[in-house]
């Protein structure tokens, strides 16, 4: 029977991050958003507020994937979404700014060897400073496109050379070590697939540009350039018999399963940033009168409300079931995306909405409000577009009755 | 933590309804030009319990948990829309405990000033007014009536005779024969009907809307895996496609608010407003479901041949008789607001 009592730790958990979000992160959001760069100082708070990825599950520092262990409770998905709702209730940039290996940690967790987890998820236990992991898929002419991707990958003694350009890379400025995919061939396909960890340093690897955004500019968000990037045997995620023994598809099985688990996550933030949003709304609305009656008086006013509610609840909940989908090892691409698109669709209306029914009354406009209306936007962009997670919900539909439609 | 599996019990009963659904099925033409459902249909219906779902198993019934009859509900007018509805949609005087043979009328919220096509007023223990569209069970030997009293809702129960009925001529769902209730007569009031009595009541009115939903994205989607245009399959066409996976997701989003909205109630919490929010989401997906069914046809949903058109239909009919979308939304804010609601614009 469906149940929807959060456990005592997610309580706990929701509460804490809630807490911190509120205290820590809020009042840093409008800075960092005009420095466009989170302040030094967060990172020290962070530390001694002992928050870090080891509570974003999928982070696979900690999570004992390829083992078969059931993951702890607090390394459930389910927990990660909760954790990521309230961060993102504070400021997203600030989340996706979280220290750790970030969108690179599912494919070193899903497909690296042992020796290669342990070697790149290492640098994640020194506390001196922050670490971060990035995830090199997206390219100027391949974005939603996976299977289209250019950047080559050509075998020669001791590994391979890389050679292309990736484009809006999450912290990609600052990673330690990023998971690039590449091709041998673009005629082969998806089969052409190789993944790689390519360390910061390494010969040929440079940052391109930081990308200047309409929102989430907080968040670092850079174009990398591999020219003739010599990358060793060791670092080819999985190992050459992963390939052979996977008939070859792997590198964009690895790309697919990485989105499945982190569309949830980045659902979870478009509802925490259009929850901020209702509730600021709710929160003006309150004080502010129009014709001489108060704005909550009205009932246009009070429908828009309530029905920001309702879709903020309804986004939550598609996410927490493609969460709880994941956890269970069930098939959740076609959740995942129905997440992803429900949430990163009505959040943008609700940010909207919120900037609208606040703003109409002659007011100042709300700075929250706005910055919130420019960060959501990319929800519907990112980690595949709104039209790329209706591509796969209606290609899981016709799945279903196994029909072929060449969609 | 919260899990979105179903148990074995609940699963059970709806695959029964599932299957008695399918074998329904067939009939629903027949069942909406004769303006009502087979006997024979009925019987077999009875006999395997689906009329008692929602009734307690200390009145007779299978004593499941709303959850559990939402599930059951929803399986069933997957299968068979109009029938499925026009069999269990009459019941909602079990949630309160009557027999089959009870109807339940709803004239109430008429002391916050809400309008609706009609209200019955208690003043003692005399019920008067009259409630201009209604759907209500067969071979009926009294009516539970929701009243508008000076200080709120009250359950009264009359007989037969104290109300008189007259079929309505709706567009939709004519198996149900929906009709107009005038009543004038002592009543046994039995009690309050509040927050909790009204969350039940929208909790299972939303499932039916769920059915629709289903079963209109299954038939486009079946109609798209093989009608061609253009020299290609149309559910190749993104045109074609998005649409259809808009309505998995809003249909989606409304099952999930409605479960979350029936298991708080179930603990005990109010979810008044989330029922509301809930049947508010089902009757927008479903109608979405339906004209984007009607769509994907093309000029084949237009017309009968297909159960699109009549789906629509249906889905329209089926709004007005647990109430319009924006109506239910006044009704909640009305009840939320209590006396504040007449200084609401």
């Amino acid at each position: 029977m469906p149940d929807f009592q959060e456990s005592s730790k997610e309580q706990t958990i929701r509460a804490y991050l809630h807490y911190f979000a509120e205290t820590e992160i809020r009042p840093r959001s409008l800075e960092a958003d005009r420095m466009a760069d989170i302040q030094p100082d967060f990172y020290s708070v962070l530390d001694r507020a002992g928050i870090s990825t080891e509570m974003m599950p999928r982070d696979p520092g900690s999570r004992p994937a390829q083992t078969g262990d059931a993951p702890r409770e607090h390394q459930t998905l389910r927990t990660a979404v909760l954790a990521s709702e309230e961060l993102s209730w504070g400021d997203a940039s600030f989340m996706l700014s979280l220290p750790g290996p970030g969108l690179g940690g599912p494919p070193v967790s899903f497909i690296g060897t042992p020796e290669q987890r342990e070697r790149f998820f290492a640098v994640f236990q020194d506390r001196g400073r922050p670490h971060f992991g990035a995830y090199a898929l997206t390219e100027p002419e391949a974005g939603s496109d996976v299977a289209g991707i250019r950047t080559r990958c050509e075998e020669v003694e001791g590994g391979f050379r890389i050679t292309g350009t990736k484009t809006f890379i999450t912290n990609g400025s600052r990673a330690d070590w990023v998971v690039v995919f590449a091709t041998l061939d673009p005629e082969l396909g998806r089969a052409g697939h190789r993944t790689f960890v390519v360390e910061r340093g390494r010969e040929g690897f440079s940052v391109g540009r930081r990308h200047h955004k309409l929102g989430l500019r907080a968040s670092d968000t850079a174009e990398l350039v591999f020219q003739d990037c010599f990358v060793p045997e060791e670092n080819l995620l999985g190992g050459r018999r992963h390939y052979e023994r996977q008939q070859s598809k792997e590198g964009f099985k690895v790309a697919m399963a990485t989105f499945d688990s982190t569309r949830p996550l980045v659902a979870a933030m478009a509802v925490g940033i259009a929850r901020a949003a209702a509730e600021r709304a709710r929160e003006l609305i309150r004080d502010r009168y129009m014709l001489g009656r108060a704005l909550p008086r009205y009932r246009a006013i009070l429908e828009g409300l309530d029905d920001m509610d309702r879709r903020v609840r309804a986004a939550r909940l598609l996410t927490w079931k493609s969460a709880y989908l994941a956890d269970a090892r069930q098939p959740q691409s076609r959740a995942a995306s129905m997440a992803k698109a429900y949430a990163g669709g009505q959040a943008v209306q609700i940010c909207r909405e919120a900037l609208e029914l606040t703003a109409d009354s002659g007011e100042e406009p709300d700075p929250l409000l706005e910055k919130w209306f420019r960060d959501i936007r990319v929800f519907d962009l990112f980690e595949g577009t709104a039209q790329v997670q209706r591509l796969v919900v209606a290609r899981r539909l016709f799945d279903e009755i196994g029909a072929k439609v060449g969609l | 933590m919260f899990r979105f599996d179903w148990d074995e019990d609940s699963t059970a009963v709806a695959e029964l309804a599932r299957d008695f659904g399918r074998t329904a099925a067939s009939r629903e033409r027949e069942a909406a030009e004769s303006g009502e459902v087979p006997s024979a249909l009925r019987s077999q219906a009875k006999d395997l319990g689906l009329l008692d779902l929602a009734r307690s198993a200390e009145h007779g019934g299978l004593g499941l948990a709303p959850l559990a009859v939402g599930h059951a509900v929803a399986s069933l007018v997957a299968e068979a829309p109009g029938i499925g509805t026009a069999l269990l949609l009459g019941e909602a005087a079990a949630l309160f405990g009557e027999s089959d043979a009870t109807g339940l009328v709803d004239g109430g919220l008429g002391h916050l000033g809400y309008r609706r096509a009609g209200e019955l007023r208690l003043t003692g223990s005399r019920v008067k007014g009259s409630v201009g569209f209604t759907a209500l069970g067969r071979d009926l030997s009294a009516y539970l009536l929701i009243a508008a009293g000076d200080d709120g809702d009250r359950f009264c129960r009359v007989p037969a005779q104290a109300v008189e009925t007259s079929l309505v001529a709706a567009m939709g769902l004519e198996a149900i024969a929906p009709c107009r209730v005038k009543v004038a007569g002592d009543a046994e009031v039995l009690g309050p009907c509040a927050g909790p009595e009204r969350t039940a009541v929208f909790l299972y009115n939303a499932p039916f809307f769920h059915g629709y939903s289903r079963a209109a994205l299954a038939y486009a989607r079946d109609y798209a895996a093989q009608r061609k245009a253009f020299g290609r399959l149309i559910g190749s066409f993104q045109g074609i496609a998005f649409p259809l996976a808009e309505v998995a997701m809003e249909s989606e989003a409304a099952e999930l608010l409605w479960q979350d909205a029936a298991w708080r109630h179930a603990q005990g919490e109010d979810a008044f407003v989330l029922a509301a929010q809930a049947l508010r989401a089902a009757k927008d997906a479903a109608f979405l479901a339906v004209n984007t069914c009607v769509g994907t046809l093309g000029g084949h949903g237009f017309v009968d041949d297909h159960p699109a058109e009549r789906w629509l239909r249906d889905v329209e009919t089926l709004s007005a008789l647990t109430g319009h979308p924006k109506a239910l939304a006044q009704a909640a804010i009305a009840f939320e607001t209590g006396k504040e609601a007449e200084g609401i614009a």
